[in-house]
């Protein structure tokens, strides 16, 4: 997996790409973790690019929601392909997040907030 | 087509990794549609950390095999009794609050396939994950259709 990362209309956009699972997953935490910590409140995950997730990324996502929460930022995940729209489906996660079709639309939610 | 391949990979993360590795090799040797490349990658993913986890096993064995239509991975190791079928499922409705993010793995593990099953045979642990492949996945649920945009 890597990670790409862009600025556009004061959100960060994520991209992970390839595999998020329990070799993979502690390099997406520390990359979000330390996105918090630079103050970055307005987040996109674009999963455009990530061919699934296990139960290992669902944890980095699960506590990313939480912070964000915590932090009244905005979050908005987009592009789910069919492999992770499943588990996240399976495992109760899509109510969690507010999921787009598009980046652009997901920019445009969290620039909303 | 009926064939099967052993592969023994060591108990640790660098284990898990090359798991996934024999998995993608057995996957392309075959030529097996992506659905079932990535459902038996999330559950080996989980199957194989929790052995790590718990298990104490030093070796780890992993049986694939293609009888016909069926695709079934059988992992076996020498760690402690442990069946990860017994754990207690978490609560998949919960809201945000109250979400813990245990056990998600092994639900992954039960829905993704068609059969799971876990024996004690002398000190052996076996869990076995079988699927029968389809040429695509179903079409995706519709209780997702309420938090999309399709725009």
């Amino acid at each position: 997996m890597t990670i790409e990362e862009v600025r556009q209309r004061g959100a960060v956009v994520v991209a992970p790409v390839g595999r998020i699972d329990s070799t993979t997953s502690d390099r997406l935490e520390q990359h979000l973790v330390a996105l918090a910590g630079a103050g970055e409140r307005r987040v996109v995950v674009d999963f455009g690019g990530v061919e699934y997730i296990s139960s290992a990324g669902l944890r980095v996502l699960l506590a990313l929601a939480k912070r964000t929460r915590d932090g009244k930022g905005a979050l908005a995940l987009c592009r789910l392909g069919d492999s992770v729209r499943q588990v996240f489906d399976l495992a109760g996660f899509l109510p969690l997040f507010a999921v787009d079709a598009t980046r652009d639309a997901a920019i445009a939610r969290v620039a909303a907030v | 087509m009926n064939t099967s391949q052993t592969v023994t990979v060591p108990g640790t993360r660098e284990g898990v990794q090359s798991g996934a590795r024999a998995l993608d090799a057995f996957v392309d040797a075959h030529g097996l549609p992506p659905s079932a490349r990535w459902r038996f990658q999330v559950a080996l993913d989980e199957v194989l950390s929790n052995v790590v986890r718990h298990g104490g096993a030093t070796m780890i064995d992993l049986l694939f095999a293609l009888d016909n239509d069926v695709l079934s991975l059988e992992v076996t190791d020498r760690g402690a009794a442990f069946d990860p079928l017994q754990a207690a499922a978490p609560d998949t409705s919960a809201g945000l609050d109250d979400r813990r993010p245990g056990g998600l793995g092994i639900v992954l593990v039960r829905t993704l396939m068609d059969a799971v099953r876990y024996e004690r045979r002398g000190a052996h642990n076996h869990l076995t994950m079988i699927w029968r492949l389809r040429p695509d996945d179903e079409p995706a649920p519709a209780a997702e259709k309420g938090t999309t945009n399709d725009d």
